[in-house]
């Protein structure tokens, strides 16, 4: 399923985004990254229809988005957001099924979903009780659990400790394998560049670079993106990374 | 509490959400013999054969087989002063429960129920402006017409108030709600400043009592309750996925606006009802979901209709000790239900949240 984003501005009194123009192809990781601010989140609510454009439109499968109903996006679209709400007395099997909505229980992929990250032994466990990160792996499972094409991530490893950022990445890949489309925000640029296919770069609204993740996440657009000054490193082993903090 | 006892009590609270369907079960027998139980209560004692027999008398077709060894006296008492005030304790607190549920999950704020959104507010002005300025446009039941109608009316107020940009944001509506509320309120004592002398009918209203609901006003309001009662429970899953945030629910699927309208819609209409005949009664529509949510978990297909069977039980319990406290005397019942409930919660919010509230 193929996203397509053409022309868009977005504007409220203290903020203006766009205008943006790309297009998401289908089985691919898409990595939105900039500055607090810059406009990551404002663009995934413009994609999934929480936000209406000023001008242009975005497309999903050929239909533009305000056209679709509720459900009709929930079949095409999940979206784990970076905000996570702890309703009263959840527990995490009552969260899952949240995200069952529209499909309707399904007590085997639950507890598949589930254990992909890790979790199903928790499934009657309460949610309001659960770390950060572990609410944070519900979450993702239930985005898994709702079995939509495309998935919608706002910063999906906020909160993670390294073993389960590998463990998303490493999720992430599969999807993709899947077939499953991944556009997320990200502040990691290690994991961007090696889960990316393609790279989005804001900076105050404005689109910075767009483009495949090699030809995009370069030195001189990461020093535009972020105001600070982004250096290769050669590590003793003869590899090279990008980074901006030297001590 | 202790490390032990706390994890003593979260291992009880986990095994009872185990057993939803049985806990139902169990309320729902509770309900049955709250119901039955208080039909002794009373001035005039009534001896359990009596009290059969006239059981008996009111089913169809057994009526003929049950011997008639009761008064005429006897039979009035239970069928035309006793059951209509149990069933309506029945029927006010059942909706009270639901409506509580319901505009919780809404609102996702665990300290809101039905009044919050001007329901109480505008009840009470209907009920205060039809006695205060004498009201007789639908002759005897002129006050409880006039304080559903006016009860309804706030809130479509609210709710339009709270409408932004076609969409209702629940802290807009909480404000819009209370603020609105406070307006109306002044109104009220502004009537009643003026008009000392009709204090005590009024207060009767404001502070709710079973007492004067009869089968005429019961009919009604008992279908209402039903029918609306119903409606919320459809929306069970729905209101589920409000609670993980608005933004969350249209992600899955759910048509967020049409849910919070259907939903506020039949709280309002069920609880304006309800009230109408009952005057106000507080706690039960704050508490009972807590109550349901702490023995059975947080979705609302368990936690709406033990809500409602919760507030049922609690009413007419509240309404017996409102009625056989003090002999020959009738306390309003709002009076019971905060000096017995709120202790009564308190214990609970301890005992069975396991500290989930401390942190």
């Amino acid at each position: 399923m193929k996203v397509e984003i053409e022309n868009v501005t977005f504007q409220v009194p203290s903020f203006q985004l766009g205008p943006l123009g790309f297009s998401v192809e289908e089985g691919t990781i898409t990595a939105i990254i900039g500055k607090n601010g810059s406009g990551k989140s404002t663009t995934l609510k413009l994609i999934h229809g929480d936000l209406k454009p000023n001008t242009g439109t975005v497309r999903i499968d050929r239909t533009k988005v305000s056209s679709l109903s509720s459900l009709k996006l929930a079949e095409k679209t999940s979206f784990v957001w970076q905000e996570i709400f702890s309703p009263m007395s959840f527990s995490v099997r009552d969260v899952m099924n949240v995200s069952g909505y529209k499909r309707g229980t399904d007590e085997n992929r639950m507890e598949g979903a589930l254990d992909k990250v890790g979790l199903a032994p928790f499934i009657d466990r309460d949610f309001s009780v659960l770390s950060g990160g572990e609410r944070r792996l519900v979450t993702l499972a239930a985005a898994i659990y709702q079995d939509s094409e495309i998935m919608i991530m706002d910063e999906p490893t906020n909160f993670l400790d390294i073993d389960n950022q590998i463990l998303i990445y490493n999720l992430m890949k599969g999807l993709r394998e899947e077939g499953k489309t991944i556009i997320m925000t990200m502040h990691d640029l290690d994991a961007v560049h090696n889960l990316a296919d393609s790279v989005l770069i804001l900076r105050d609204g404005k689109k910075i670079a767009w483009g495949d993740t090699d030809s995009t996440l370069t030195l001189e657009n990461l020093n535009k993106a972020f105001n600070v000054s982004f250096h290769t490193y050669n590590t003793v082993n003869g590899s090279s990374f990008v980074g901006s903090y030297n001590g | 509490m202790n490390v032990l006892e706390n994890e003593r009590v979260t291992a009880f609270v986990q095994r009872s959400r185990e057993m939803k369907y049985v806990w139902i079960g169990f309320l729902f027998f509770l309900l049955i013999i709250t119901i039955l139980l208080s039909d002794f209560i009373g001035s005039v004692r009534i001896p359990i054969q009596s009290l059969l027999e006239i059981y008996g008398s009111q089913i169809p077709f057994l009526s003929h087989f049950v011997p008639h060894g009761y008064t005429l006296a006897q039979e009035q008492i239970i069928v035309q002063l006793r059951e209509p005030e149990i069933l309506g304790g029945v029927v006010i607190g059942a909706s009270l429960g639901i409506g509580g549920a319901a505009i919780q999950s809404i609102f996702r704020n665990p300290i809101s129920e039905p009044y919050i959104i001007g329901l109480s507010s505008g009840a009470s002005l209907g009920a205060v402006a039809s006695i205060v300025l004498g009201f007789t446009i639908f002759g005897i039941y002129t006050q409880q017409i006039t304080a559903f109608v006016f009860g309804l009316s706030v809130v479509f107020i609210v709710y339009f108030f709270a409408l932004k940009g076609g969409k209702i944001h629940p802290t807009y509506l909480l404000l819009t709600g209370v603020a609105v509320s406070f307006f109306v309120s002044a109104i009220v004592a502004l009537l009643l400043f003026t008009n000392i002398n009709l204090q005590g009918e009024v207060f009767f209203w404001l502070l709710g009592s079973l007492e004067n609901i009869n089968w005429t006003v019961l009919y009604p309001v008992a279908i209402v309750v039903l029918i609306t009662s119903y409606a919320i429970y459809l929306q069970h899953r729905e209101l589920d996925a409000i609670q993980m945030g608005d933004m969350h629910a249209r992600s899955v699927g759910v048509n967020v606006e049409r849910t919070k309208r259907i939903t506020i819609f039949m709280v309002a209409l069920g609880v304006s009802a309800s009230v109408s005949i009952s005057g106000l009664i507080g706690f039960v529509g704050l508490v009972m979901p807590h109550l349901s949510r702490m023995l059975l978990g947080g979705s609302n297909r368990h936690v709406i209709p033990a809500s409602g069977i919760l507030g049922a039980i609690f009413l007419i319990c509240a309404d017996d000790i409102a009625r056989g406290i003090v002999p020959g005397v009738v306390i309003p019942i709002g009076i019971v239900t905060g000096i017995i409930g709120v202790p009564f919660l308190m214990y609970f919010m301890r005992k069975l949240t396991g500290g989930r509230y401390e942190g």
